[in-house]
């Protein structure tokens, strides 16, 4: 299939290195930690070994080439401006002349490092742009001692997802390490992300990252922004105000702001509340323990906009 | 003719393959290692321009392939319940349908363009769209969802409204690995609510920005400015508001990165014919003591200028915070840190009843008629954190985290139109922990276990909030083509006043899902239930059915769910369909 792209007065030298492959495998470490390539070296795990092109390594991975062509990265492959280095398959596994003649996993990046780092030192190469290697360092991600390996596939990625590599579907991808917040996600109330069948029908519109940054995150939870506050007001700004009697509560700087009342991946209660009816108001207006509302604090006709209300210092409504 | 004579041999020097030493040289942590191969070895060097010819000639082959395909269909529901309740889930599809559209366009070989979404009905939609080049993108994103609200009207009826929600969102991206990224981006959002609604809040909230990133050779610089406006006519609002942030940090060293951050943010209240503003800046100094150690030191502040709101607010807060890592090995790490914040606050003399009466008189007083009317109070917190995860064996995690804050200082509480003061609201602690084990066993399985508790205690109130939360899940093959996932979780609240519990509610939330992928068809099934212990109480069970032929282009969508809540009945419901769709797929 690819092979027309491949030059036929390269392929005898390939194959002549093919020949010799069981006989050079064992000269060089290709299990735990291989080579290493370190920042300002040539970017080629054996010295001096030349830059061949893709279509070289198209020869002998086909299977792998015919979904990584079809993924964002090897738009690389197009770009004359950009260097060798960063160009397809040698923009990851470094120059491939070497293992091209020696058929040797060591020959070139092989992605086997224990180390985490030595793998995502790989990828933030190009992609400072997203987050810095001081800036994954500080995320939980990085601490659980993940690689961008676990969640994006360079090669095949899940059917649709050319673009970002995932191995799976967005949000479904995260709740396979992430099982407790998932389990959230068959409750009663939840936010529309859809992950179960019963509720598939309907239709999603959100995804995990809207809230969290998972690459650079600085919260221990990876927030993608800087408070639970400011993150819930992108999209539900009018509870923002500015009202003339605002709820303390919500205030930034003194109590839990939003989280105080809400659970924000799912709830067995009404509005994402963290306890039904009244139970969320008497976490602090103990004084209010005999005030029996006909139903909630809120739906009874009273205390109606709690967030805060530009008629009644009460926060009612009129 | 001498010089044309070097040029070729100088060409012909170019062509001719390299020979390697009878060994090579790798580098090893960073370090040339030489390996003996015991003959030589030709490496082939081609050109440049031979290169990119190639490579640009590979990706042609693949030009036309991207997915395009669709599942169309029609679907019917049956609601056995008058409410027809879809709030919390959006419309279910009834009629025709289309889902799980994905269509990817290879224009050239650098120009993308793709569209991906569900529709089931104007009010069901979700829809992704993007185009690309090599150093550009451009990506939208829009839903809508309608659905319903209940609520009481003055007589005590149960009103049903309508609520409608759209929006949609657009980023116009350039840049490169090499330089910054460019971001323009819109947003438009509205939600519109049938104005007999009485908790739920119309909305219409647009907003443009302007963002860059820049990180080059240790430096890195971030920044933004947008403008937006948003209206409410349930709540009062008709505002525009307008902000600018920046970041900038250097690595110092290679073991220290110290950066600051600044924003600021003006809101006008065109009703309350007033504005905020919002002032926040802070540093922070992150230093690798050494190799498995690292401290990060930061200190924030907070200022605001707020002449709509003459409630209690919070004028402005002051924080200081010391995290500190260490990282032995790759599978053990542990962090404790501490944080203090200083806040001040603004609150409404409501103890005294000549401010009740002032705050309620309707048009309202003049905002400086209240603002003398307010007292200064403060509050001030201590919080510690504690937080590790270890490898306890290959395969097996533990993580926990505690979190402690003690406030020993908060604002008094006025009792509205009473004499005196009383104790805070707020809470004086807060603690948090949670603990999670994790156990992979191989072949994509593993098991999970988590427990979570978070207590709010007001020693002076003689109160108490708690919030329990357990699960235990389960996610692995089963068999050669099935995977499952299983899941419990347990969710208690309490309140207590004293000894006694003054309120409390606890719920078991069950769920499995199934996945087979056989040669006669792939079916996902799940299930969900949900069973609430105290009163009052609810219940929910769902259970849903994906099957898709193989051979056969068409898949089966059922489902049944039912939920009853004995609070208010505002939520009970009960429904089930089925839906069926041919799957297009072009190519």
């Amino acid at each position: 299939m690819f092979g027309a792209a491949c030059r036929a007065d390269n392929a005898a030298s390939v194959s002549a290195a093919t020949d010799q492959c069981n006989e050079l495998i064992p000269l060089l470490p290709w299990h735990g930690e291989s080579p290493y390539w370190q920042s300002g070296q040539e970017f080629s795990a054996v010295v001096d070994s030349p830059f061949t092109g893709s279509s070289y390594c198209v020869e002998c991975h086909e299977s792998l080439a015919a979904g990584f062509l079809k993924t964002a990265h090897a738009r690389s492959l197009n770009d004359v401006d950009m260097p060798l280095d960063r160009q397809g398959c040698e923009g990851c596994h470094g120059a491939g002349g070497a293992h091209a003649a020696l058929k040797s996993r060591g020959a070139v990046f092989a992605f086997d490092w224990r180390d985490p780092t030595k793998h995502n030192l790989i990828c933030l190469r190009c992609h400072e742009w997203l987050t810095t290697k001081a800036e994954w360092e500080h995320t939980s991600h990085a601490r659980g001692g993940m690689r961008c390996t676990d969640c994006h596939d360079p090669h095949v990625p899940e059917d649709h997802d050319q673009r970002f590599l995932l191995k799976e579907q967005p949000d479904i991808l995260c709740v396979n390490c992430h099982q407790d917040i998932g389990h959230d996600f068959f409750r009663m109330r939840r936010h529309p992300i859809v992950l179960n069948v019963e509720n598939s029908p309907s239709a999603r519109a959100m995804h995990c990252t809207d809230c969290h940054d998972v690459h650079r995150g600085g919260d221990f939870r990876l927030l993608a922004d800087g408070s639970v506050r400011d993150l819930c007001l992108k999209c539900h700004i009018e509870k923002d105000g500015p009202f003339r009697f605002p709820h303390l509560a919500m205030a930034e700087g003194i109590g839990g702001s939003c989280l105080d009342c809400h659970l924000p991946h799912g709830s067995d209660n009404p509005w994402l509340l963290v306890a039904d009816g009244r139970q969320v108001c008497l976490q602090c207006h103990t004084d209010m323990i005999d005030h029996q509302p006909a139903l909630t604090c809120w739906t009874a006709g009273c205390h109606e906009q709690v967030h805060g209300s530009n008629h009644n210092v009460l926060l009612m409504r009129e | 003719m001498r010089s044309t004579i070097i040029a070729i041999l100088f060409l012909l020097s170019l062509s001719v393959p390299a020979r390697a030493e009878e060994w090579i040289k790798i580098y090893q942590d960073g370090e040339p290692v030489y390996y003996a191969v015991g003959y030589d070895v030709e490496f082939v060097r081609p050109t440049d321009d031979e290169i990119d010819t190639a490579n640009t000639a590979l990706l042609d082959t693949v030009l036309g392939y991207g997915p395009w395909r669709a599942d169309a269909g029609y679907g019917a529901t049956e609601y056995n319940d008058t409410v027809d309740a879809a709030e919390h889930y959006g419309r279910r599809r009834g009629g025709a349908f289309a889902h799980k559209v994905a269509i990817r366009d290879y224009l050239s070989p650098g120009d993308w363009r793709g569209l991906f979404g569900d529709s089931y009905d104007p009010g069901a939609t979700y829809i992704e769209a993007d185009k690309s080049g090599p150093h550009w993108s451009f990506d939208g994103a829009g839903f809508s969802r309608w659905g319903y609200v209940y609520s009481l009207d003055d007589q005590g009826e149960l009103v049903r409204s309508e609520r409608r929600r759209r929006q949609g969102e657009i980023t116009w991206r350039r840049g490169s690995m090499d330089g910054g990224v460019w971001r323009l981006t819109g947003i438009h959002y509205e939600m519109n609510v049938d104005l007999d609604a009485r908790q739920a809040a119309d909305v219409k909230f647009r907003q443009a920005g302007a963002s860059f990133r820049q990180v080059e050779n240790g430096y890195q610089l971030e920044g933004g400015v947008y403008y937006g406006s948003y209206t409410s006519d349930q709540l009062n609002l008709n505002n525009e508001y307008a902000g600018g942030e920046l970041s900038a940090a250097r690595q110092l060293s290679g073991d220290a990165v110290v950066s600051a951050e600044v924003d600021y943010r003006h809101t006008d209240a065109g009703l309350q014919d007033g504005s905020v503003e919002r002032l926040r800046g802070g540093g922070q100094l992150s230093w690798d003591i050494c190799t498995d150690a690292t401290l990060i030191t930061s200190a924030r502040t907070c200022l605001t200028d707020n002449s709509v709101s003459v409630g209690s607010v919070v004028d402005g807060y002051q924080e200081y915070n010391g995290l500190l890592t260490y990282h032995p090995e790759p599978g053990v790490w542990v962090s404790a840190g501490f944080r203090r914040r200083e806040t001040d606050l603004s609150r409404l003399t409501l103890e005294d009843p000549a401010t009740v009466a002032a705050a309620t008189t309707v048009p309202w007083p003049d905002f400086n008629v209240l603002d003398a009317l307010r007292v200064d109070a403060n509050s001030a917190s201590d919080r510690i954190e504690l937080r590790g995860r270890v490898r306890l064996k290959r395969s097996l995690f533990l993580s926990g985290y505690y979190a402690d804050e003690q406030f020993d200082e908060l604002p008094d509480a006025p009792v509205y139109g009473g004499a005196s003061l009383v104790s805070s609201y707020f809470c004086d602690r807060r603690e948090q922990g949670d603990m999670r084990l994790r156990w992979d066993l191989g072949g994509g399985a593993n098991v999970q276990l988590s427990g979570m508790n978070q207590t709010h205690t007001n020693n002076d109130r003689d109160s108490e909030y708690t919030l329990r939360r357990y699960a235990a899940g389960y996610s692995g093959p089963l068999g050669g083509k099935w995977r499952w996932t299983a899941g419990v979780s347990r969710h208690e609240t309490l309140v207590k006043l004293g000894l006694d519990p003054a309120e409390e509610s606890a719920s078991w939330n069950y769920d499995v899902s199934v996945a087979s992928y056989g040669s006669f068809a792939d079916y996902r099934l799940s299930w969900a239930h949900q069973r609430t212990d105290t009163a009052p109480g609810g219940d929910y069970h769902g259970l849903g059915l994906e099957l898709t032929l193989a051979d056969w282009p068409v898949s089966i969508n059922a489902w049944y769910r039912k939920r009853t809540e004995s609070l208010n009945g505002f939520g009970d419901y009960e429904d089930s369909g089925v839906t069926c769709a041919y799957h297009f797929e072009l190519r």
